[in-house]
């Protein structure tokens, strides 16, 4: 006590009130709640941080409270109870623990430590010690309470949650991954240990699986086929995250997995679909192209060798497959057209004159009628308009110059020349390959796309296409 | 005489069911609902006391208590606040809106009942 007094000299007596009032101060003013009780319960003393721990005022006001109410703080009547008994059977009591009721309505937890002691004049009090626990008490509380609410949400979550070893263990699992993987529940599948790893059907999925959380630590929308506990297979997308071990090493996968077997199915579905649509958008063309066959054989064999040959050059100049696809069904249609020209003009020997080569010209134009309103992915009807058209303008039915000449266009026009030459023709026999060059070599980049000329001559000498 | 009735409002179910048999042990008839949203659906049948936690999904304990207030058949229904929540600011809003009492949990079945007798008495 440093409390220094005025009356150092005083006597003894003097002396001793003044240690008196320092205990008082130290009784009242102390920062913990201490009582001072009889026998029989009642609260005889406290200090103001009893007064202040049950919400009130002064010492007073809380001795007053506690006459008015006979279980005084204690909730549970057996509390307060057993607390007396065993200060009356001379025992210590250490660290009780219960709930108390404050003056305002708040109910806390609070800790209690007492003992008798016996007065100078041989009186027996019990002396108390109270503490507020209840945010050690409620924090774990809380924690408990988080748990179960992120259990509930991992057990009753539609998708599939796991934890995974390395090794392939299943270490913890919710019911929607058992159902899905058609389990008895999830204690049957983590209860599998290791020989889960066997679930996957392609074990090379799962290295990689590995793989990639030891490299980035997340894997997103991985597809892999698993086997499942009655033996049907299903696909599923699986997320997960790596947990790493104090070493850096991955100790856990955690993630989810969704069933996709549904979209996989239908996704296989929608590409065979597209595959026979594919065939029959040939095979139309293909038969479209035929029906010139009765009545000019010649024109019709034409158009399949220019198909051929205009498709060789295309792949030789290195288009893609989307422009290949439209030159050959250009080709294969481009003289569909000459359907309206009558077949002794087709088959006459000979120059064509006057009326014959006006009937004759008019081809390239009743192919685009017929083709024009076909929707087809790329301008078929337009190429094979134009595929008598010249670069320098000598072309026809338009006359239109090389700016107004597609690709396609200008490797169609080189063909189909090639082709005529190269060919037996109902009016001429074959003039040969080598003057069907030679003319294309002389009007190189005039007449014709220089590219489309030197494309027809390395198919052709390549044996791309044979005549 | 009849049983009181109340309303044990929390969104977790191993609370409820701890305040549920709790109380019906002490002889009262309990009705359980899991937020506030679901309590204003069930409190229409004449509550003697509404025990309510804080952090709710929906309609929170607060809102519930203002909610309550407001209500002229439920205005002067005694309303504890059960919670993990100690904070004397939070709680004084609560008395403020009309609470009576505050308890934090967790709690002793004998003690809850001990509450509840001090509002309402024994049934």
């Amino acid at each position: 006590m440093t409390n220094p007094s005025p009356h150092e000299t005083a006597p003894n007596s003097a002396a001793d009130a003044a240690m008196a009032d320092a205990s008082a101060l130290l009784f009242h003013d102390v920062p913990a709640a201490v009582y001072l009780r009889s026998v029989d319960g009642r609260f005889l003393e406290v200090n103001n941080a009893t007064a202040a721990l049950f919400g009130y005022a002064d010492p007073a006001a809380f001795l007053a409270a506690m006459d008015d109410c006979p279980e005084q703080f204690y909730l549970d009547p057996n509390a307060r109870q057993s607390v007396l008994d065993a200060l009356a059977a001379g025992e210590v009591v250490v660290g009780r623990r219960y709930q108390a009721m404050c003056g305002d309505g708040f109910v806390i937890w609070i800790e209690e430590s007492a003992k008798h002691t016996v007065s100078p004049a041989g009186d027996v009090f019990y002396v108390g010690f109270l503490r507020d626990v209840t945010e050690e008490k409620s924090t774990s509380w809380a924690l408990a309470e988080a748990e179960e609410k992120y259990r509930t949400i991992f057990e009753n979550a539609v998708e599939g949650l796991f934890q995974m070893t390395p090794a392939g263990r299943f270490v913890t699992v919710n019911g929607a991954l058992a159902r899905m993987l058609r389990f008895a529940s999830p204690e049957v599948l983590t209860g599998l240990g290791d020989a889960a790893a066997n679930l996957f059907t392609h074990p090379e999925d799962r290295q990689f699986l590995h793989a990639a959380l030891s490299e980035t630590g997340v894997v997103r929308a991985m597809e892999t086929e698993l086997r499942r506990g009655d033996g049907s297979r299903i696909w599923v997308s699986v997320q997960a995250r790596a947990v790493r071990g104090g070493d850096g090493a991955v100790v856990l996968y955690e993630g989810s997995m969704e069933d996709v077997t549904e979209r996989r199915r239908s996704q296989e579905a929608l590409r065979h679909n597209l595959k026979r649509t594919k065939a029959l958008f040939h095979q139309t063309v293909k038969s479209l192209s035929t029906t010139v066959r009765f009545r000019d054989p010649y024109t019709a064999s034409h158009q399949d060798s220019v198909a051929r040959l205009a498709t060789a050059m295309a792949k030789r100049l290195g288009l893609d497959r989307d422009a290949v696809d439209c030159i050959q069904v250009a080709g294969q249609l481009h003289d569909i057209g000459k359907i309206s020209v009558p077949v002794r003009y087709l088959c006459k020997p000979g120059r064509l004159v006057g009326l014959e080569w006006e009937f004759m010209k008019q081809h390239a134009a009743t192919g685009y009628e017929i083709l024009k309103d076909i929707d087809f992915p790329w301008p078929v009807a337009e190429i094979v308009l134009c595929h008598h058209e010249r670069l320098d303008g000598s072309g026809y039915p338009r006359g239109l110059g090389g700016e107004d000449l597609c690709q396609p266009a200008r490797i169609l026009a080189v063909a189909d020349v090639l082709d005529a030459m190269a060919s037996n023709r109902p009016y001429r026999p074959a003039l040969g390959v080598p003057v069907a060059l030679e003319e294309l070599a002389r009007h190189r980049g005039t007449a014709f796309d220089a590219d489309a000329v030197d494309a027809a001559r390395e198919a052709v000498t390549a044996g791309d296409v044979t005549y | 005489m009849a049983e009181k009735r109340i309303l044990t409002v929390d969104d977790s179910v191993s609370v409820r069911s701890l305040v549920s048999s709790a109380l019906r042990q002490a002889g009262f008839d309990v009705v359980e609902a899991v937020d506030g949203a679901d309590a204003l659906d069930k409190v229409g049948g004449g509550f003697d006391m509404v025990i309510t936690d804080i952090n709710m999904p929906n309609i929170g304990g607060i809102e519930l208590l203002g909610i309550l207030r407001e209500r002229h058949d439920t205005r002067f229904t005694p309303v504890i606040v059960l919670t993990t929540e100690s904070q004397k600011i939070l709680r004084d809003k609560a008395l403020a809106a009309g609470a009576s009492g505050w308890v934090v949990k967790p709690f002793e079945p004998a003690s809850l009942v001990a509450v509840v007798r001090r509002f309402i008495g024994r049934t």
